[in-house]
């Protein structure tokens, strides 16, 4: 009885489906007929982040030891080496941070709350710098997603992008990421929920 | 943090649900490969339709956002070889990756070995990982759903896969009535 309550109401499901799509069908996605469009909404937060380091590149003047900057594959290699004393310090809000973060990084309203040691490499994610040694992650959370998480390449992409292809995939294994070789590169790019791990 | 609490949680309501299914008995799920218990089959495809039903209307209701759901690549042949090598692992274990877990946890002996066995391939895969890179990374054809592929409404293949699986349960339980 409870199996064909269950079936009833799986077949009017279905079928209020095929109705509802063709009354309704879903925005065509670029002129290839009535497609869902599966477009990518870039998070805010992660831009924001990006942003954050873009304007520290502009406002803070060049002075000693300040605004090195280091790309996510390099400090990917550097996590994954285990670089001494290294520190990756993310100054986004609580909500982004628990949506999607770099492996190691801490979290901190302020870097004077971190309360940093001379001896440590320090890596912002994305705020305030100061006036001592502290590296930028180029392009925030959103190039580590990018290039650490999902580097792709083209087939016929020319050696050394090869090569940087080759040196990204190494260590976005390492964290879980998906290197990717495809006919033509993402127009959009994958969000901080599509970069968590997966199984079955 | 919240994430990995639920996670625990939908883990823990999958195992009680294949345990409650049956699903932790390696007698019951070979049965599957001689047509004479499709239980397995049935609990898949149901919760597939369960699965489907609900992601279709509650993206259709605004409460979901399909574009925030991963869709696995597509990688064909080696994808191929791993579900091949999968099946005859099925076959000659009767569990799978987690029906194996929950036969461990009911403390089955035969769900240990092949958890046991399990962890084993995935080492060896890892350490092998090199020279299978190659394989593993070939005929790479992107995310690929069958709205997409066939080039139709996702209504369309919600109703297409309804009809089948209310179908395929009816063949199923024919079958199972004369074994």
């Amino acid at each position: 009885m409870i199996r064909r309550a269950l079936a009833i109401a799986a077949a009017t499901l279905g079928v209020l489906a095929l109705i509802a799509s063709i009354r309704h069908p879903e925005p065509p996605q670029d002129g290839e007929g009535t497609q869902v469009t599966r477009s990518r909404p870039e998070p805010r937060d992660v831009n924001a982040v990006s942003a954050a380091a873009a304007n520290l590149e502009i406002l803070q003047p060049r002075s000693a030891g300040l605004r090195m900057t280091i790309s996510a594959v390099e400090l990917a290699e550097w996590i994954r080496d285990r670089k001494p004393n290294l520190r990756i310090i993310d100054l986004r809000s609580e909500a982004a941070f628990d949506e999607y973060h770099l492996p190691r990084a801490e979290r901190f309203d302020s870097l004077a709350s971190a309360q940093l040691k001379p001896d440590e490499t320090i890596v912002l994610v994305s705020g305030a710098a100061t006036n001592r040694d502290v590296y930028v992650l180029r392009g925030g959370v959103r190039a580590w997603i990018d290039e650490v998480m999902n580097p792709t390449i083209t087939a016929d992409a020319p050696p050394d992008a090869r090569a940087a292809y080759e040196r990204a995939s190494i260590v976005s294994r390492y964290f879980g990421g998906v290197p990717r070789i495809v006919d033509n590169l993402p127009a959009t790019r994958v969000n901080a929920a599509a970069v968590r791990r997966r199984g079955c | 943090m919240n994430a990995l609490l639920a996670a625990v949680a939908i883990g823990i309501a999958f195992g009680w649900t294949l345990e409650r299914a049956g699903l932790g008995s390696a007698p019951k799920l070979a049965g599957q490969f001689y047509f004479t218990d499709l239980t397995v089959f049935k609990v898949m495809f149901s919760a597939i339709v369960t699965a489907m039903l609900g992601a279709f209307w509650l993206a259709r209701l605004g409460i979901l956002d399909l574009s925030r759901v991963y869709v696995p690549e597509t990688y064909l042949l080696p994808q191929l070889a791993g579900g091949l090598l999968f099946g005859v692992g099925f076959v000659i274990a009767g569990l799978c990756p987690g029906t194996s877990c929950v036969a461990a946890a009911t403390g089955r002996g035969d769900g240990a070995m092949v958890m046991l066995g399990m962890f084993s391939g995935v080492l060896a895969t890892g350490l092998a990982f090199a020279p299978l890179r190659r394989f593993y990374e070939s005929t790479a054809r992107g995310s690929l759903t069958l709205p997409d592929l066939l080039h139709v409404n996702y209504g369309v293949i919600v109703f297409a896969i309804v009809a089948m699986a209310l179908i395929a349960f009816q063949f199923a339980e024919r079958l199972e009535k004369r074994a």
